[in-house]
């Protein structure tokens, strides 16, 4: 009896091991990916509202986004840098991170950040959710780290109840980064002038708008900007056709580019082109940010990258262009904002 | 028995009820598994997809028919996504086979080469396309100067070399771009050769690159790697549903092994119900005979106890035998001698005076022998206790002395008799009483054997009236027996006696006897001297 009392347990260990497997181990799941690989011809497509965006978390990721405490010495957020008002970049060449420190590369705008195919100005974070590590441990940004960040969300009772609402699970690396990615991914800029003149409104741009179109096709800037975020789908040397760095002179730590990730030498100044989006709120421009002016900035890339001087005219025409690619502000922020008010 | 069958009964039922949860565990892990299986599948084949598509639009870009690289940005994701998800997937890891492991890392390792590629040939296309675009605007700018001529050659020559590189076509190029001169007089004319010549060259570098990436990109080597993953794959997932149906196998003969047993195991129990039954049924007439049993074995233990009642009884008598030889040998010397007077007497012509004396004294003798014997007889009946009666207290313990008054003379015993009243009266079979005080007696007279003093040499027997009983005790001059003694005194067989001399049996039969009476016998704790006490109703 004994012997098969002890069998019987055994048997019934057994089970609960398999069926407690399934638990801890659940059964990966193939989600079909949405929308079908596209064969648009099209240069351009106009931006529309994130789809399957969780609210909730994208919410929790908004306050985040704003809290200082995820700096070390509650200095800055990722707002500070990322100016939510006016672009989703600051306009300083390099950003000031806590203390006295500067960065040393321009910072690129959070709107539409999602879009890219790569983040940072070499492309060394293949997404956002990789991409936070970098300005919370770079001394020269937040020079924090996720154990003290923890810790001190975890001392908000307002914060460790928040989390529990929407992930139903403590405060941890993983939930911060997904909520402030989710915020990230509500940060589409749509309806901008051109946008509403892809679905079909002519009148939507001006008609030094629609010149400066046409010459931002026949000049060949749309052979790297273009796709639906004008850019930010592939890497382009930095001068194919000038030496820019030399004729810029100086050198930053930056200038490497590409380089620094693969160390390969055809990567040397090779830089994420940029997309153009709400270019107009951004200055300074380029990834040393040394130029302020829209419209040298156009020039300097005809001059570098296209191995052409454009004339005046087409160069105003190029910059009122890029002013219709000024967006709308993305809904989540709007929403924030009526809240204040009420 | 009963409660080893209810486990038995439980153990039965939480194996039925393992059985079904573990098919039930089984049948749906193996549905997953099919489906895991299915989702793979489906995974080969959408990177099959992917790769196509992303080649086709590599092909599409070099023709510009793609203006832009957002679909090959999607594609590449979406491989690169698949492939990350298939090395985190656990159905590799239940595979357990290093070789598809190794295949994976192979194609994944392939898939971020061909990622790299991209990127350049993305880089390069870009700069080359703009190259192409450009020139006919130089060219046409310059269709009124004077190198007119060496732009268009110059111009074919780069679009030809774009399709077709050869030595041939690169040294007309050279030579053709030598020809161009570095100043002109015409400043805008320079300008425009300055940037032909730049043109000219960057479509030179740009479409060498190009096409070594683009033949590296549409190589397909990807396509291989993923398709010797899956043969991998499929082969170590057959093997694995092949150890699937052994275990199929084995677990259908452990499943039939306990059905059978479980079989076994309700028979069984049927069995015993049946058993139970059964047993029920028969239970009233068992019980009957039971009780017969026992009621002769209550008879036969009567008659034991009779027989040795007896026994005792006799052992008792033995015991006064010597006294009472003497009892009836001295009146018959008696006898014999008045016999012999009268003999002489009858010569010598007695007058029936003297006759009359002897005669007279010879039946007066003869008188008391015949009590005697009258009282040994009645003592060693073997009197029923329902043979009750009415009798003197007085009576009984002659009949008792008449037993045993010569041992007390030969012991030199004062013998002390003290009645409340001489007309007490108990209701008794009487030779049961006589026993008793006759084994009460032996007894004290034993334990006064050896005693010298003769002051000191005494048993009373007392008998009172106390509410409707009387008790007669009887005492000696012992004085008191210990207490070890007194707890065993009434056990059968126990006995202070040496061997041989006593059967241990006196006390519990008297004990027996006197119950037998409807009375009570005790030993007397209070008593300094050794007393027995007999209760019996009055």
């Amino acid at each position: 009896m004994k012997l098969k009392l002890g069998l019987a347990i055994l048997f019934s260990i057994g089970l609960f091991f398999e069926i407690y497997r399934d638990f801890i181990n659940p059964p990966t799941r193939y989600t079909e990916e949405s929308g079908k690989s596209s064969h648009s011809p099209q240069s351009f497509s106009p931006l529309s509202e994130p789809m399957e965006l969780n609210k909730p978390k994208a919410l929790l990721g908004r306050d985040l986004f704003s809290d200082t405490r995820l700096s070390k010495g509650n200095q800055i957020s990722c707002k500070s840098c990322h100016n939510l008002e006016n672009g989703g970049a600051d306009n300083a060449q390099f950003s000031a991170g806590v203390g006295n420190s500067r960065g040393i590369i321009n910072t690129p705008s959070v709107f539409n950040s999602s879009l890219n195919f790569k983040q940072f100005w070499n492309g060394r974070a293949d997404d956002l959710n990789s991409q936070i590590d970098g300005p919370i441990h770079n001394p020269l940004a937040m020079s924090s780290d996720w154990p003290e960040i923890i810790s001190k969300l975890k001392a908000d009772p307002n914060y460790v109840s928040q989390f529990k609402k929407v992930f139903d699970q403590e405060i941890t690396k993983n939930t911060i980064i997904e909520s402030i990615v989710e915020f990230e991914k509500a940060l589409i800029t749509i309806d901008a002038p051109f946008d509403l003149y892809l679905k079909g409104d002519r009148s939507a741009m001006t008609e030094a708008q629609h010149r400066g179109f046409t010459k931002f096709q026949e000049y060949g800037c749309i052979a790297c900007h273009q796709g639906q975020n004008l850019g930010g789908n592939m890497f382009q040397n930095m001068g194919v056709a000038f030496d820019y760095f030399a004729e810029r002179g100086g050198s930053y730590e930056s200038d490497q580019g590409r380089f620094a990730i693969t160390k390969l030498y055809p990567d040397l100044h090779v830089f994420k082109v940029p997309s153009l989006r709400n270019v107009e709120l951004t200055a300074p421009y380029f990834h040393d940010g040394t130029e302020p002016s829209l419209e040298n900035a156009v020039k300097k890339m005809g001059r570098y990258q296209l191995g052409r001087d454009l004339p005046k005219e087409d160069v105003k025409d190029i910059a009122n262009f890029l002013k219709a690619l000024t967006g709308k502000k993305p809904k989540i922020l709007r929403e924030a904002n009526n809240a204040n008010e009420k | 028995m009963p409660m080893k069958n209810k486990n038995k009964a439980f153990f039965a039922f939480v194996m039925i009820l393992g059985i079904f949860l573990f098919g039930f565990i089984y049948i749906r892990k193996s549905i997953r598994e099919i489906s895991d299986h299915a989702k793979i599948l489906h995974t080969f084949e959408q990177s099959k997809i992917s790769n196509h598509d992303l080649n086709e639009n590599v092909l599409r870009l070099k023709t510009f028919l793609l203006q832009t690289y957002d679909p090959l940005v999607r594609d590449m994701a979406k491989l690169e996504d698949i492939c990350k998800r298939l090395k985190n997937d656990s159905i590799f890891s239940i595979l357990r086979v290093n070789e598809t492991k190794d295949l994976l890392n192979d194609y994944c390792q392939a898939l971020s080469e061909k990622a790299e590629l991209l990127e350049q040939y993305k880089t390069q296309h870009s700069v080359l396309r703009n190259s192409i675009k450009y020139l006919p605007q130089v060219v046409k700018g310059l269709s009124n100067s004077k190198y007119s001529d060496i732009t268009h050659a110059l111009f074919s020559n780069a679009i030809l070399y774009n399709f077709d590189r050869n030595e041939v076509l690169e040294e007309n190029i050279y030579s053709l771009l030598q020809k161009i001169p570095k100043h002109s007089k015409n400043k805008k004319e320079e300008v425009l050769l300055e940037s032909l010549k730049l043109h000219v060259k960057l479509m030179v570098d740009y479409s060498l690159t190009r096409s070594v990436l683009e033949e590296k990109l549409l190589a397909n080597s990807i396509v291989a790697k993923l398709e010797l993953l899956e043969g991998s794959y499929l082969e170590n997932y057959q093997r694995l549903q092949n150890r699937g149906a052994v275990f199929n196998y084995v677990l259908i003969f452990v499943c039939f092994i306990l059905g059978i047993w479980l079989i076994f195991i309700f028979k069984r129990l049927q069995g015993l119900t049946e058993d139970l039954r059964n047993l029920n049924g028969s239970l009233e007439s068992k019980v009957q005979s039971r009780t017969q049993e026992l009621s002769q074995a209550m008879k036969s233990l009567e008659a034991s106890q009779t027989v040795l009642a007896q026994s005792a009884k006799m052992t008792a008598l033995g015991e006064m035998a010597g006294g009472i030889a003497h009892e009836i040998n001295t009146p018959l010397s008696a006898i014999l001698m008045n016999a012999e007077v009268l003999m002489d007497k009858a010569d010598q012509e007695p007058t029936p005076e003297q006759i009359r004396k002897r005669a007279d004294t010879i039946i007066k003798i003869v008188a008391r022998v015949s009590k005697i014997i009258m009282g040994l007889k009645r003592f060693s009946r073997n009197a029923d206790a329902t043979e009750k009666s009415r009798v003197l207290v007085q009576t009984i313990i002659d009949d008792t002395m008449t037993l045993c008054s010569e041992k007390f003379k030969s012991q030199s015993v004062i013998l002390e008799i003290k009645l409340e009243s001489p007309d007490l009266t108990i209701n008794c079979v009487p030779e049961h009483i006589s026993q008793v005080l006759l084994n009460f007696l032996n007894n004290s007279l034993y334990a006064l054997k050896e005693t010298t003093d003769l002051s000191n040499k005494w048993i009373s027997i007392n008998a009172l009236k106390k509410e409707n009983r009387v008790e007669i005790n009887v005492t000696d001059a012992g004085t008191g027996l210990p207490e070890n003694i007194q707890a065993k005194l009434m056990q059968p067989f126990f006995t202070t006696k040496p061997p041989g001399s006593g059967t241990g049996l006196g006390l519990s039969i008297s004990r027996g006897i006197i119950e037998q009476n409807g009375g009570e016998m005790f030993y007397d704790k209070t008593c300094p001297n050794t007393r027995f006490v007999i209760r019996l109703p009055a």
